[in-house]
């Protein structure tokens, strides 16, 4: 399902239903072989789904909100906030709205600008951001996080992890799973890389920073 | 007065997310080496048919007569900046924004509307990204090892309707390490 809107609100909730209703807005335009698709202007958008569906919506300044279980949900917008409650994957694209992410089984991936996002629990997470703020707070597989001069904090759970987090003038604060011994590669120009993580062969943790700091560590949630 | 001549192809910005703050981190000197490494970098991926049309800042303006040519060098040229990043070659990370359609010449520039509508691509994109516009994604049509992910109708600065977005990304493909014909995987 596809929803598109300049500056209106968007709330979209999924619910056990076998259709698509929208509560306010223009009507959904159905065509055969097509995502249903509503398209709006200035207005608010109150649009109820089937749980699961995937889930693609595009706002100019609106915020935006998604409750319920959903499939794939990707959200594109220049300055509304994002809420995300639940989703098989997650890809939410702003420039300086605040997001705030639930669960998601899959991959949680977050590009700002700046603002500050939140993400509750992801299987994997790809996360970036210019000087923004971004938190995770369990990341159970692979992570990916960049940022120039923002900050990101994430927790990462499970026996091998699959690391790689980069700064350039920014900091990135991983805390792992106490007990893992994984590959550690560090590397930085005239900044600060701190672990205190025993080495092993338990997946690889990666960090790389210009004049940043990066600090992986065995421990508690950031 | 004949009219300018125009050209129908695809359209690419390129951007270094952080340049700014990587020039007031690392130093000028350190700024035009990574200028440098990225211009390598774009050398040894454009084909022979596309162009560089021009420089802009730490950014670029490429043209490429075909739009599947053009998705899989921009996914290409991620790649290969990943990797030049991984050996220390190139410290930062770009973004790149690709639409299709016409536009016209004036000297070695290329002007209007769908430039217009790539430059605003490339400032919605993530760092290490390849977003295309729907036009770019349906003009390229299948793209082998490339597979499009829907990112949502983009209103841009400028542009009357939303610009349907797709990240470009390269298909991952897991190979049987006991190599071809192999059968099944034990079980």
């Amino acid at each position: 399902m596809r929803i598109s809107s300049r500056s209106g609100r968007v709330d979209v909730t999924a619910e056990p239903r076998a259709d698509v209703l929208v509560e306010r807005g223009p009507a959904p335009v159905i065509e055969p072989g097509r995502p249903v698709t509503v398209v709006g202007r200035d207005e608010r958008l109150v649009v109820r789904v089937p749980v699961g569906v995937d889930l693609v919506i595009g706002t100019g300044s609106g915020r935006v909100t998604v409750r319920g279980s959903l499939g794939a949900v990707a959200v594109t917008t220049s300055s509304g906030r994002v809420e995300v409650d639940r989703a098989q994957r997650v890809d939410v694209r702003v420039r300086s709205a605040g997001v705030s992410v639930g669960e998601v089984d899959g991959e949680a991936r977050v590009d700002t600008l700046s603002g500050r996002a939140q993400v509750g629990r992801a299987g994997s997470a790809h996360l970036s951001t210019v000087s923004g703020r971004i938190v995770i707070g369990h990341c159970v597989g692979r992570l990916r996080a960049r940022t120039v001069s923002g900050r990101i904090e994430a927790r990462v759970d499970g026996p091998a992890p699959d690391v790689d987090v980069e700064t350039v003038s920014g900091r990135v604060d991983v805390r792992m799973h106490p007990g893992v011994h994984p590959r550690v590669e560090v590397s930085t120009v005239t900044g600060r890389v701190h672990h205190d993580l025993p080495v092993g062969d338990d997946g690889r943790v990666a960090a790389r920073t210009v004049t940043g700091s990066v600090w992986v560590t065995a421990g508690a949630a950031p | 007065m004949t009219a300018p001549p125009s050209v129908t192809g695809a359209i690419a910005f390129t951007d270094i997310a952080g340049f700014t703050a990587f020039c007031e981190a690392a130093g000028d000197e350190a700024a035009v080496t990574a200028l440098e490494a990225q211009s390598r970098v774009v050398a040894g991926v454009l084909p022979a048919d596309a162009r560089l049309v021009k420089e802009l800042g730490d950014g670029l303006m490429l043209w490429f007569p075909a739009a599947a040519e053009a998705v899989a060098t921009c996914v290409e040229l991620q790649r290969r900046l990943a990797g030049a990043l991984s050996a220390g070659e190139f410290p930062l990370w770009v973004r790149v924004g690709l639409h299709h359609g016409p536009a016209v010449a004036r000297g070695d520039d290329l002007v209007g509307h769908h430039v217009n509508v790539a430059a605003r691509i490339v400032d919605l994109a993530g760092a290490r990204e390849v977003l295309c516009s729907e036009a770019a994604r349906d003009a390229a049509g299948e793209v082998p090892g490339v597979e499009f992910v829907a990112v949502g109708p983009a209103p841009a600065k400028g542009v009357a309707e939303p610009v349907w977005l797709y990240r470009a990304e390269a298909v991952t493909v897991s190979v049987d390490a006991r190599g071809p014909g192999a059968g099944p995987p034990p079980r």
